[in-house]
């Protein structure tokens, strides 16, 4: 039943990122991380079939909120903050990017059976593959800083995916280090991009070309 | 004791946070503290001291010891040319630069002391985001662009390591519930999935190589090295890319025990040779010579690693390369901080004839091009030597050919930039000689390098051998 539940917040992970590929309006990205984080949180929870201990649920909870509220809440700020509203002018246009995304998928979906893991579901390998892809071609394919934060989020996302497999194998306090090194990071980087935005009047990082061999 | 080293430049951070607090003596008071308690250590040897979560042995006492005496050195220059460095500066920026400085310290510690890979990560992530604000320091567009393309791919590089501590954990699998410090994992290594091990691999080495430099990572370094203020610079080629040095080393002390060592050595050898390749192309006719500097690191992790893929002798060499490169890089990116507030320019082209203007800065500019690029009697010549023999033992000819071809290349490069700064006759700046600045902590390092060229005393080449030995040395 639990290989159940996860396999369909697998899926929801699936069409959370066609959803962030197709989308240019930074809001909306900010949203779907955010539930993206929640369905992460979720798994993380559902993924543990051999009984319920305190040290998962723990972790799963503080995924939960730290990706799903206060990541978003940082990012949204930001955004806020340098008045950005949407991706203008990406380098790779929308409908090609989530033709990427498909083909990520089945790229990962391939690696996945020749990375064979038994006793969980066998999409568990794929999406998190393919989450990771996701969060790097939108870090290299959208102009503005805001979006390469969100697109680093989308990747940390899908690596927590791998995390899920090995949870419970670390003592809560090296989780806790990694969350609060994850957001430190997103809350850096916030501030680099007010920096940005400061400095140039633009957040568009292919501007910031100036420095070059 | 471990812990002490730890909670010092913590303190140290804290204090300058003080409004009104000298920062400049507590930045020195605690390098020269910190350097002490590594004295101890050193006289007393690692034995004996229990490792749990974090402990250390001859590869971290090595390394501690060289991020000691680089932090003495830059907390000296630092001290001497405070004024000058920050009188155009608001207090706050003064402010976050001793702290976060002070923190770095504290982070790379951790990385250094970590057993458990879970804290090594956790250790390197917040390097990163402890330097970011150092590299801003000069608040100028440039510094804006540097630190952002420093934080986005040195954090991207630490999100795969962080997924390459997943997959270890998953291919530990099948001994449930191993624990994750470097001696359960060495110990447990022979019985574990070999897929997701090498998997795990290919992410700590894409990952953490990105923070140490190897191509083709290395995009954020040029830009991150020359906007930093040049103490900073000289920080982060001389001690940080040793801890990141380090961390991988851990990694691959689990594959050798896992019997797939040779792997392992494999891609070492190919990133090495791929990041000299990458140092040459952009060092010829380089026009910044801090971007040039910085190059010269990625030449250097690259014979780091290319140290590594021999294995074997190459060990003990590539241990004694951390040390000299530590005193060489760290003198030269002191005496570029020289150079640029003499001159107020960073570009290699508008310098010229420093001999003439700058005696003193001039000749020891000289030194450290012929001391880095790898010329008797400087140590350097001895680590390289090393390898290349052990290299030659192993009968990869065509490996080592390109290695030479590749540094012969360099010396060129950098050589005609360096000589040209030094010797050349100057257009722009006429009669008057200039300041040097604060000469002594790098005279220091360069006379230390020059000393390990001509003798390597006997504790030094036990500690190396140690070394050495916990990755497997010696084993040809």
């Amino acid at each position: 039943m639990g290989g159940n539940i996860v396999d369909a917040l697998l899926v929801g992970l699936i069409l959370c990122n066609v959803d962030l590929l197709r989308t240019n309006r930074i809001a909306a990205l900010i949203r779907t991380a955010a539930l993206q984080g929640v369905l992460i949180g979720m798994i993380l929870f559902f993924s543990h079939t051999d009984g319920f201990s305190w040290h998962v649920g723990l972790f799963a909870l503080t995924v939960v909120f730290l990706k799903g509220v206060v990541f978003p809440f940082l990012l949204a700020r930001t955004r806020q903050g340098v008045n950005a509203q949407r991706e203008n002018n990406p380098f790779v246009g929308f409908p090609m990017s989530v033709c990427f995304g498909i083909a990520a998928f089945a790229l990962s979906l391939w690696i996945g059976a020749r990375l064979p893991l038994p006793g969980v579901s066998a999409l568990s390998v794929p999406v998190g593959l393919t989450t990771m892809l996701t969060g790097f071609f939108l870090m290299t394919s959208r102009r503005t800083a805001i979006t390469q934060a969100i697109g680093y989020l989308v990747l940390e996302n899908g690596i927590t995916v791998f995390g899920a497999l090995a949870a419970g194998q670390a003592p809560f306090v090296v989780e806790l280090g990694i969350l609060l090194d994850v957001f430190l990071g997103v809350f850096v980087m916030g501030i680099a991009i007010f920096n940005i935005n400061r400095e140039f009047h633009h957040i568009d990082a292919d501007r910031l070309s100036s420095l070059k061999d | 004791m471990l812990v002490a080293l730890l909670v010092l430049p913590l303190l140290g951070a804290l204090l300058v946070a003080i409004p009104g607090m000298p920062r400049r003596h507590v930045i020195l008071g605690t390098a020269i503290l910190y350097a002490l308690l590594d004295l101890v250590l050193l006289v007393r040897g690692v034995d004996g001291i229990p490792s749990g979560w974090i402990g250390i042995d001859a590869p971290a006492l090595l390394v501690l010891s060289a991020t000691a005496l680089l932090f003495v050195a830059v907390a000296a220059h630092l001290w001497l040319q405070w004024k000058q460095i920050f009188h155009n500066k608001t207090a706050a920026t003064e402010a976050v630069f001793s702290g976060c400085l002070l923190a770095f310290l504290a982070t790379m510690t951790l990385v250094i002391v970590a057993r458990h890979f879970g804290l090594l990560w956790i250790g390197l992530e917040a390097t990163t985001l402890a330097t970011a604000p150092l590299i801003y320091t000069e608040r100028s567009s440039a510094a804006v662009e540097a630190t952002w393309k420093y934080l986005i791919v040195c954090s991207v590089g630490i999100a795969l390591g962080l997924l390459g501590n997943y997959v270890l954990v998953i291919a530990m699998h099948g001994n449930g519930g191993v624990g994750f410090r470097v001696d359960d994992l060495v110990r447990q290594a022979a019985s574990c999935d070999r897929t997701w091990l090498r998997a795990a691999f290919v992410f700590f080495l894409v990952g953490y190589g990105t923070k140490m430099g190897l191509a083709p990572m290395h995009t954020w370094l040029p830009d991150a090295y020359s906007e930093a203020p040049a103490p900073v610079s000289a920080l982060f080629s001389g001690a940080l890319v040793n801890c990141v040095f380090l961390a991988l080393m851990r990694v691959y002390q689990v594959m050798d025990a896992a019997g797939d060592g040779e792997f392992a050595r494999s891609l070492f050898l190919i990133l090495g040779l791929l990041s000299l390749a990458m140092a040459v192309a952009f060092m010829l006719r380089q026009g910044d010579f801090k971007r040039l500097l910085a190059y010269s690191s990625l030449e250097h992790m690259g014979i780091l690693a290319f140290g590594i893929g021999i294995g074997g002798a190459a060990l003990s060499a590539v241990f004694l390369h951390v040390v000299n490169h530590m005193l060489i890089k760290g003198m030269l990116f002191l005496l570029a901080g020289n150079i640029v507030i003499a001159f107020h320019t960073r570009s290699a082209i508008r310098v010229r004839g420093m001999v003439g203007k700058t005696p003193a800065l001039g000749a020891l500019w000289l030194v450290g091009l012929f001391a880095i690029s790898g010329s008797p009697p400087f140590g350097m010549f001895i680590s390289e030597f090393q390898i290349i023999q052990a290299a030659f033992a192993q009968g990869r000819f065509w490996q080592v050919g390109v290695f030479l071809g590749l540094l012969f290349l360099v010396f060129l490069g950098m050589g005609g930039v360096m000589l040209r700064m030094a010797l050349g006759e100057s257009k722009h700046y006429e009669g008057e000689e200039r300041a040097s600045g604060p000469l002594v902590p790098s005279l220091v390092l360069g006379v230390l390098a020059l000393a390990l060229g001509l003798h390597v005393p006997d504790w030094l080449n036990a500690l190396l051998e140690n070394a050495a030995g916990v990755l497997g040395g010696g084993r040809v």
